[in-house]
């Protein structure tokens, strides 16, 4: 059985977006191996960056705000390594003065900047977690198998359950009651390259109040994009109900309700389907304690608050939480 | 509720009680016993010094308890 295993590592997170990237460079701040894995092509999750000739798209998460002293430190951090700045203070004309910051050139760089020094296998994608002994096994949809001291789990609440049910995890009834509760809106996001300005004013943000549209920017105001291009999200019911639908015919649809923000022809346009883009619910506790010994910990934005920050809180928590299990008995 | 247990299931439930770092909730799953009758295990099967002392060890002790731990973990709400 032991030579069948490819990988060890003293803390595997899986995920590499915002919460699974700060969770491991938290453990690996307090010297321990880590070793992160992400199904995708791109790290950063949500934090995504497409480009496509000379425009540029924010097309997931939009930007970043801070409440919390640790991750506000973070993004000085990230504002001194020139990765992050302020987009601006609010949207509407009686803007609220609360900081919103966005990545340069775009959120991924946020994502990679978290990731400078880690160990991160991408397109990896995790099939079941398995509980051997007093470690973790860790089977991969291409077979392969790794072994884990702990493992915090950043996936989407319902992927995160799939992967302990296919590993033959059970959870205690409280804890599987109120992680089942955690539900996700969709969000099917359209990019499109324009043939000119759009008619939006700065700072290039709005979320109408009617209508299939959450929320519109155009990251040429923004200042991420050198070409015109405008980023539209569908709201959790019109992409809930047009899940299925062509998604060509289905990103018309939208930029025809975008018109009258556009007002300018469209050059190319593309659209990608978040499945989990926002968790509906917000579990009270920054992350959840599947077990302890050994440790297996979910953590994500479904936890510390739907945002950016809350991903990062809850992934430093989850982080804490190895840290406890690892370190010498203290008196807690 | 069973009562009586075997030799080894006692030994295991002792064990999983010692453990720092071993839940209640996860004592559960594993024995199906809740905290409750872990304690009265305990009760009966350790001298009464023991007991106290395993009591003291593990009472409010975070990494006991699931709940105590996500709430030690979770800082003030940031809510806006």
């Amino acid at each position: 059985m032991q030579n069948a295993i490819h990988r060890n590592a003293d803390v595997l997170v899986i995920g590499a977006g915002m919460a699974g990237l700060s969770a491991a460079a938290a453990l690996r701040k307090a010297g321990l191996e880590v070793l992160v894995l992400d199904k995708g092509k791109q790290i950063g999750g949500r934090m995504a960056t497409r480009r496509v000739g000379g425009a540029t798209f924010d097309h997931g998460a939009q930007f970043v705000t801070a409440r919390d002293p640790r991750f506000a430190a973070l993004l000085e951090e990230a504002q001194t390594a020139g990765v992050a700045v302020e987009w601006c203070r609010g949207f509407t004309p009686e803007a609220d003065g609360h900081k919103r910051w966005r990545g340069t050139p775009g959120m991924s760089a946020l994502a990679n900047f978290g990731s400078i020094g880690l160990e991160i296998v991408q397109e990896k994608q995790v099939a079941a977690v398995s509980l051997m002994g007093d470690h973790w096994l860790i089977r991969m949809a291409d077979v392969e198998i790794y072994s884990a001291g702990a493992i915090i789990l950043t996936a989407p609440v319902p992927q995160a359950l799939v992967l302990l049910e296919a590993g033959g995890i059970q959870l205690e009834q409280a804890l599987k009651t109120r992680l089942s509760a955690i539900q996700y809106e969709r969000c099917l996001a359209v990019m499109a390259v324009l043939k000119g300005p759009s008619l939006m004013q700065a700072p290039g943000g709005f979320a109408p109040t009617h209508g299939p549209i959450a929320w519109i920017a155009d990251n040429q105001l923004k200042g991420i994009s050198d070409e015109p291009a405008v980023t539209i999200h569908a709201t959790d019911a019109f992409s809930v109900a047009q899940w299925d639908q062509n998604r060509d015919e289905t990103a018309r649809v939208l930029l025809s309700a975008a018109e009258k923000w556009l007002g300018v022809g469209i050059k190319s346009f593309q659209i990608h389907a978040w499945r989990y883009s926002k968790p509906k619910q917000t579990d009270p506790l920054r992350c959840a304690v599947v077990s302890l010994s050994p440790p297996l910990l979910l953590a994500g934005d479904a936890f510390a608050g739907p945002r950016v920050e809350g991903a990062a809180l809850s992934g430093w928590a989850a982080a804490e939480a190895v840290i406890h299990a690892t370190r010498p008995v203290q008196n807690l | 509720m069973k009562s009586t247990y075997s030799l080894e299931q006692v030994s295991l439930i002792i064990r999983y009680a010692w453990e720092d770092r071993t839940t209640f909730e996860e004592i559960e799953q594993r024995t199906g016993l809740v905290e409750k009758q872990v304690v009265e295990v305990m009760r009966r099967e350790l001298k009464p010094s023991s007991f106290r002392m395993w009591r003291k060890r593990v009472s409010g002790r975070v990494t006991k308890h699931r709940r105590l731990l996500e709430r030690h973990l979770s800082g003030p709400s940031i809510e806006e």
